[in-house]
């Protein structure tokens, strides 16, 4: 949103300090990037890679990201898995729940395309049949490298 | 070697239990890979089976119930379908009780009276096969989806599964 | 006092798997539980049926990441037994090898899992790190960390020569003292103890019941475990303890987990001690005679069981799967009546819930 109309000089004034927190807010946005992971109908492989990359070994936490219970507080959505008949209104819901901007990483070849599930009585397919993806990390399961390349993918896209 | 004389030895335990006590029901007894006595027996017959198995060998240990769709009738699901519901128990070595059921509304007793365990596993069933377990305490579906309307998804398994294949 | 239902899941902090719970309490109590499972049914069974032989053991390992190879395994092993196929020493050695470096790795997973939930994150980080050998010791032998891809029908496709071997003996060795420091926490950390001890009680009356397995079953007094009561090879000629406890909580799985790692550790040492040589796997048919298998091997978490059913083509007609979550499950009303709300994370990660083996 950018603020137009600048009247005066106490307009003026109020367009530099809107600038500023904005760039202030992208800057603390692309050091801190807070994360949601919500299992979608996968095998558990990614989710315990997702919290592996948070232990001493890739501990994703150097570089700002930080695992969040609620989706209230979340930047980024990680799904794993593909997505299930059942699970997939609570996906939309929790993909709701997330404030703007938001972004959403399927992990896992399953959450990209449906992957070995495709065709199963109760699975939809990937995670872009329901909700808007951002970032495909493929790999079965995918290595916490390649999460963390798909973060940094994402702060690739934070704008500025 | 001697252990595998006592394995053998079990089987044929059940088997003699059940002939001494039901002497004009007649069971069938076939062993499967690996080590596992199979009795096929008709399905009034599983609670007292499960009663010589509890009470006079020990056996407690219910696996898990599988059930299956009996005949490979290569794409015609409709006709001469039976369910069979196996029972397997274990205790150093398999027992299973098989009760073949009708294709066509399959019922049979439930297990839990004797065995809470057995639920989740005849709710399973219940719900991708369709078979009712009389007197279950809590026969709801397990897995699917509380919106699922469709029939139970292991039922015409042969059938879907050549359509699905769809192979050359 | 009023009653209040909470709902939990089926995204929630405590576990990264979805499961719904809606707890019923009074207070800080917990009276009552209802659970709702299939969030994660893939309908593994029904797909099976529309797979080759070959095919489905790709799937079948994606049953549960955690411990996928213990499921291609028993799959492997019904088929093989349909099939007549009698496996050179060598795969069963590396199979096993495998198992017990999954169990390993699973043991240390949940121990930072329940660590977390308690509040120690201490543990969780270090047994998480330590986890990491594990790992490398599985990628270099198969080129997975989780998924190992290491079983095919008649035997394993992974091989290994002696310099590969003692590599694997010195990280071990490091592996052993991590898993018996931990052991020793455990054993003697306070601040564990207060938040485990006591807290979902499983009695042997209770655990004969419900037919629960694996460390579950164990930490309630109950010696059950299948790699010694099946007679598998090769572990009937190894030398390895089960330990059980008869406390029946949180704590005593907590005990006995930690203890079997340390026992998985001796094992693999044994297990490369005594490695036959030879081939690694014999040809197998496209073809499986009819017929049908029961198979069952001793996973993590206890009992996986699998029923194969062929009926002469090269796709199986039936392919059952009983994993040991189900078996805890079935439990969990029981456990959670009358705990702390507090308390319900521990209890929840006391079972060692996989919910992707119960909803498969």
């Amino acid at each position: 949103m950018q603020i137009t109309e600048p009247t005066g000089v106490w307009g003026e004034l109020g367009l530099r300090c809107a600038n500023l927190v904005r760039s202030v807010v992208r800057w603390a946005r692309r050091k801190s990037l807070w994360v949601l992971h919500f299992n979608s109908g996968g095998c558990n492989g990614c989710d315990i890679e997702i919290l592996d990359s948070l232990t001493p070994r890739y501990d994703v936490e150097r570089l700002g990201v930080l695992k969040e219970a609620s989706p209230r507080h979340a930047d980024v959505l990680l799904v794993t898995g593909p997505v299930t008949r059942q699970s997939r209104d609570r996906l939309r819901r929790i993909y709701e729940q997330i404030p703007e901007p938001k972004w959403v990483v399927a992990v896992g070849s399953c959450s990209c395309t449906g992957g070995v599930f495709q065709g199963g009585h109760n699975v939809i397919g990937g995670v872009d049949q329901v909700l808007p993806v951002d970032v495909y990390t493929p790999g079965c399961p995918c290595r916490p490298e390649a999460i963390i390349d798909g973060l940094l993918k994402v702060v690739g896209q934070i704008d500025g | 070697m001697g252990e595998v004389e006592h394995q053998a030895a079990l089987g044929k335990a059940l088997v003699q239990g059940l002939r001494v006590k039901f002497p004009d029901v007649s069971f069938r007894e076939q062993t499967m890979p690996v080590d596992e006595t199979v009795v096929i027996m008709p399905a009034s017959l599983l609670i007292p089976a499960v009663k010589v198995l509890m009470d006079d060998l020990g056996i407690w240990h219910l696996s898990t119930i599988t059930a299956d769709v009996a005949v490979d009738s290569g794409g015609k699901a409709e006709t001469g379908e039976l369910i069979r519901l196996l029972y397997h128990f274990w205790c150093g070595e398999g027992v299973t009780l098989c009760v073949e059921l009708p294709g066509l509304s399959p019922e049979v007793t439930t297990l839990t009276g004797l065995i809470p365990g057995a639920a989740y596993y005849e709710r399973e069933i219940y719900e991708m096969f369709g078979v009712t377990f009389d007197g279950h305490p809590d026969l709801r579906p397990l897995f699917l989806p509380d919106d699922w309307n469709e029939e139970p998804p292991m039922r015409d398994s042969t059938a879907k599964a050549a359509a699905a294949r769809g192979d050359p | 006092m009023s009653k209040l239902v909470v709902p939990i899941g089926p995204q929630h902090p405590l576990l990264k798997e979805p499961l719904s719970f809606r707890l019923t309490v009074e207070g800080e109590r917990v009276t009552e539980s209802a659970m709702r499972l299939g969030y994660v049914h893939r309908g593994i069974e029904r797909l099976c049926q529309t797979r080759t032989y070959v095919q489905n053991i790709h799937l079948l390992e994606r049953v549960c990441g955690i411990c996928s190879h213990v499921h291609t395994t028993t799959y492997c092993r019904a088929v093989e037994a349909l099939a007549g196929l009698e496996l050179p020493p060598r795969a069963l050695h590396l199979r096993a090898l495998l198992c017990e470096l999954e169990r390993i790795h699973s043991h240390m997973l949940w121990l930072g899992v329940l660590a977390r939930n308690v509040g120690f994150d201490t543990i969780f980080m270090y047994a998480w790190r330590d986890r990491e050998i594990v790992l490398d010791i599985m990628e270099d032998l198969s080129g997975g960390r989780v998924s190992h891809a290491v079983n095919v029908i008649g035997g394993v496709r992974i091989d290994l020569d002696d310099a590969h071997r003692d590599t694997i003996l010195q990280q071990l060795d490091l592996l052993e003292d991590q898993v018996e420091w931990l052991l020793g926490v455990v054993e003697h950390e306070r601040t564990l103890q207060a938040r485990t001890r006591g807290i979902g009680v499983l009695t042997l009356a209770d655990v004969r019941r419900y037919c629960v397995v694996g460390p579950v079953a164990r930490a309630s007094g109950l010696d059950i475990d299948l790699r010694r009561d099946d007679r598998q090879a090769p572990y009937d000629q190894m030398h390895y303890e089960v330990p059980v406890h008869d406390a029946g909580d949180v704590w005593a799985r907590t005990l006995v987990r930690v203890k079997e790692a340390v026992e998985s550790v001796h094992l693999c040492r044994q297990i490369l001690d005594t490695l036959p040589a030879g081939a690694v796997s014999v040809r197998a048919p496209r073809r499986i005679p009819a017929g049908e298998a029961v198979t069952r091997s001793e996973a993590p978490r206890g009992e996986v069981i699998y029923y194969v059913r062929s009926n002469g083509s090269d796709h199986p007609a039936r392919v059952k799967i009983r994993t040991p979550t189900l078996t805890s499950l079935i439990t969990l009303p029981d456990q959670l009546r009358d705990v702390a709300m507090a308390d319900v994370s521990v209890v929840l990660s006391g079972v060692d819930l996989c919910i992707a083996c119960a909803d498969r």
